[in-house]
């Protein structure tokens, strides 16, 4: 028999070092805690799904994270107004002087953190850079913005001129990207970071890849947004791409504000059960979800076989039971109070009767009955790998099993679902779009011109009336006559359904009561950051 | 020696050209263009064209491949397509992070493992051993974020003890590195009380008690160093799960590491960034391998005549 006192005296001391540990670390704790705690009150933290992929407003390409920060940085010619219409920024004023010139007068007085005014020059440099290019340095993404221009010159110490190869009355409304001096377009992407390019409320201070720091602006000229300093000192965007960790990040007082980045139900219950120590605020997004058809697909040549899939589903269930009712219901592509909303009277109502009626008169046939094995059709609707569109893909092929169709769903990885949309191997899908402030975009998603690789008909859908509608709003001046375009052309689209549109996600924030004066936008955009306080 | 440093290098080479041959063919066969992960979905045809071209990415195949072996044997590992900034010091970067916490996670496994293994095999089919048999079984089976995860909510948001996130202070290392040391100490340590259990009951231990040297000195140092060889070897290829396996724990607790960097590069089809951080995981694998090697030779002196 063996006696093992000292493996016992081992594990004894062992525990008691545990023990000792366990009580020591919350002082260890308070030792670091101070530092941290006299910075707190300038401090605002903000969690954020994923790093921005760039703010040099050369390469800003289409996440979301980045387009938010862009603005705060570095002010553009033009921003937006609440309900999407442009607004001039570091423009004074912009005219179309004919269908296919626009000038761009420059407002003085706006000035970069280095202390130099933005001039025309710096304009036209950060234009040029975008638009075609710079030899040595790779192109930017946000070209396809200015496919259309053709030149763009200084006219007068005040005055730019971008002249088009085609009118484009969109254009005004992407004269979006922040402007640069004109020294530091010889620089390499992203290369920006402490020389004091900045123009926006706010200085790049650390760009890593856990967190980014943006420092208030002591040089900051005033307008726009509220046309004062930020007042807090610091906003530190910590990269928290675990949704459990998010929401541990935000209970526990690591981050003070999340924007569209928490699940559904726990902003429920938020709502709910917190409200003593966070704040919920809610606004209907310009992010639309959609069903989307493949043209190519012979199922879904036939308008009433769309019709009939748009009257199976039930949107309002599942915004209720999946998105816990964070969403409006959605009858076209722009949200009410979208400067282009149309307001589709003929939207489908759910109705399982008609729908049936709708697919016997398409020649699909339910044989055994809607609860037999026979499908009357069957297809697949791909979704890229996110749970929530995969559970709203769920829901409506549940839905669609109720009239007789059978659908199969496909979940991809992001870049391999878009390989198979731009390839047209895809017979329905499920998608957001998001942000997009001009009508312009039903030309980029709707046009048959716009197919795979020049633009985002993805479904190769056609209608020359629709192509004719879109094509004369493209080049019409009036913003009334376009707005007047652009309802003609929804109402063709609220017919033909080459789309069901699901719903318009409502945005959220979630702040702790520390945090006064954040105001959330439609966009998603930061821009009350300016105007936020911590206590 | 000099034998065996030369088989050393020469397995290195022929494993770093194997890893990138195949690692750059199967980066090719991913779906999805890098132009679309880098300009946007819907970026222009003629920019993405040119992004392609600008990157070499539009060329023949094997003409791709000599280049970007030419370009690896002179120390180049590209650039990050997103944002232009080189990759070798991205990777050293991370690879720290990654090591920092891959060292502290194996103390935790060494020592949690040590417990588990000699407490189980000298308890062995008492109340005791069953405990730490349930215990190992938990972190053996139970998935690192849902071992992340209850940490996470017990001792940093219930308890308030430990930080949430980040990498900061010496602190922010204790979850992490517990949770990925435990699940891995689980593992070894059941082998190691197996082992130890045969290595007592081994003639020369019982040769050694009639002999009258001390318990301590039969456990701790006869049976012990012989009952270690097999979970030498264990712990060598943990080494590599460590550093290349820990993308979940990095994801949970957001530590800035080589798996996180991994998967950044997957995502936005980052042919440079990919096959960089894969050429250093696997000289890490083949480094790892050749310290067992040593260790064994270490422990039991008789294979350095083999």
């Amino acid at each position: 028999m063996f006696h093992f006192s000292w493996l016992r005296a081992f594990v004894g001391r062992l525990c008691l070092s545990f023990l000792l540990a366990v009580l020591l670390l919350p002082h260890f704790r308070a030792l670091a805690a101070p530092s941290i705690q006299a910075s707190l009150a300038e401090t605002l933290r903000v969690g954020f799904e994923t790093r921005p992929r760039s703010v040099d407003p050369r390469f800003v390409a289409t996440d979301a994270n980045s387009q938010y920060l862009e603005p705060l940085l570095h002010l553009p010619l033009v921003g937006f107004s609440e309900s999407g219409e442009p607004q001039e920024i570091v423009a004074e004023k912009i005219q179309f002087t004919d269908p296919l010139t626009v000038v761009v007068k420059i407002r003085d007085g706006i000035r970069f953190a280095q202390g130099r005014s933005i001039d025309v020059d710096d304009v036209v440099a950060t234009y040029k850079f975008v638009c075609f290019g710079a030899l040595g340095l790779p192109p930017s993404p946000r070209r396809g913005a200015f496919e259309r221009v053709k030149n763009i010159e200084k006219v007068s110490p005040s005055e730019m001129r971008l002249v088009l190869s085609e009118p484009d009355a969109s254009l005004i409304s992407n004269l979006t990207v922040g402007i640069l001096p004109k020294e530091a377009l010889s620089r390499k992407p992203d290369d920006l970071v402490g020389l004091g390019f900045e123009s926006g409320p706010f200085l790049l201070k650390k760009a890593a890849d856990d967190e980014w720091i943006i420092q208030r602006n002591g040089k900051y000229t005033g307008a726009p947004f509220g046309g004062m300093l930020p007042r807090v000192e610091n906003v530190v965007f910590k990269i928290l791409t675990d949704n459990n960790t998010r929401y541990a990040a935000l209970l526990k007082g690591e981050i003070d504000l999340l924007q569209n980045s928490v699940d559904s139900d726990k902003v429920v219950e938020f709502q709910n059960r917190r409200a003593g120590e966070f704040e919920v605020q809610l606004k209907t997004s310009d992010s639309t979800a959609f069903l989307a058809f493949n043209f190519r697909h012979k199922l879904f040549q036939d308008v009433r076989v769309r019709r009939a899939i748009a009257l199976a589903m039930n949107r309002a269930e599942i915004l209720k039971f999946t998105l816990q009712g964070l969403g409006q219901e959605a009858n076209s592509m722009f949200p009410p109070g979208h400067a282009f909303h149309f307001e589709n009277k003929n939207s489908a109502e759910h109705n399982l009767r008609e729908a049936e009626l709708l697919l016997d008169l398409a020649g699909l046939k339910d044989s055994d009955g809607s609860a037999g094995p026979q499908p009357r059709a069957t297809f697949n609707i791909k979704v890229p790998l996110n749970r929530e569109r995969i559970a709203v893909a769920k829901a409506i092929a549940g839905q669609l099993k109720k009239v007789g169709l059978k659908v199969k769903v496909e979940v991809l990885e992001f870049n391999t679902f878009m390989k198979h949309l731009n390839n047209g191997n895809v017979q329905a899908w499920i998608a957001p779009w998001t942000g997009y402030k001009d009508g312009d975009h039903l030309h980029f998603v709707f046009h048959s011109k716009r197919t795979p690789p020049s633009g985002a008909n993805r479904g190769f859908y056609s209608n020359a009336m629709l192509d004719e509608l879109l094509d004369k709003a493209k080049s019409e001046a009036s913003l009334e006559q376009r707005r007047r375009l652009y309802q003609e052309a929804q109402a063709i689209v609220s017919q033909e359904l080459p789309y069901i549109f699901l719903w318009h996600r409502v945005g959220h924030v979630v702040h702790s009561r520390r945090v006064s004066g954040f105001r959330i936008f439609a966009d998603g955009r930061y821009t009350s950051l300016t105007q936020v306080q911590v206590r | 020696m000099s034998r065996g440093i030369l088989a050393f290098l020469a397995r290195l080479v022929f494993v770093s050209f194997a890893v990138v041959t195949v690692v750059f063919l199967l980066q090719r066969l991913l779906p999805g263009s890098p132009a679309d992960a880098v300009l946007g979905a819907d970026a222009l045809w003629s920019d993405k064209q040119r992004w392609l071209a600008a990157h070499g990415l539009d060329r023949p195949l094997h003409h791709q491949y000599s280049s970007y072996v030419q370009a690896l044997v002179q120390g180049d590992f590209g650039v990050r397509w997103i944002d232009g900034r080189p990759v070798a010091p991205l990777i050293a970067q991370r690879f720290l992070e990654t090591v920092r916490l891959a060292v502290c996670a194996l103390m935790v496994s060494i020592s949690c493992a040590l417990f588990f293994g000699v407490v189980g095999a000298l308890r062995a089919g008492t109340r005791s051993d069953r405990l730490l048999a349930v215990v190992s079984l938990f972190f053996i089976s139970a998935p690192t974020f849902i071992t992340g995860t209850i940490m996470l909510w017990i001792f940093s948001v219930w308890l308030d003890w430990l930080p949430l996130t980040g990498s900061q202070g010496w602190n922010s290392l204790i979850l992490p590195a517990f949770v990925l040391g435990i699940t891995l100490a689980a593992i070894t340590g059941r082998m190691l009380r197996s082992s130890l259990i045969e290595t007592l009951s081994q003639d020369y231990i019982r040769t050694a008690y009639s002999k009258g040297v001390s318990r301590l000195r039969v456990v701790g140092v006869h049976a012990l160093r012989n009952a270690l060889l097999p979970t030498t070897t264990l712990l060598g290829l943990q080494i590599g799960s460590l550093l290349s396996g820990a993308i979940i724990t990095e994801q949970v607790f957001t530590w800035p590491g080589l798996g996180s960097l991994m998967m950044e590069a997957v995502s936005q089809r980052d042919y440079n960034l990919l096959s960089g951080c894969v050429v250093v995981l696997s000289v890490v694998q083949v480094c790892a391998a050749a310290l067992v090697d040593v260790l064994h030779r270490q422990i039991d002196p008789r294979m350095a005549r083999t």
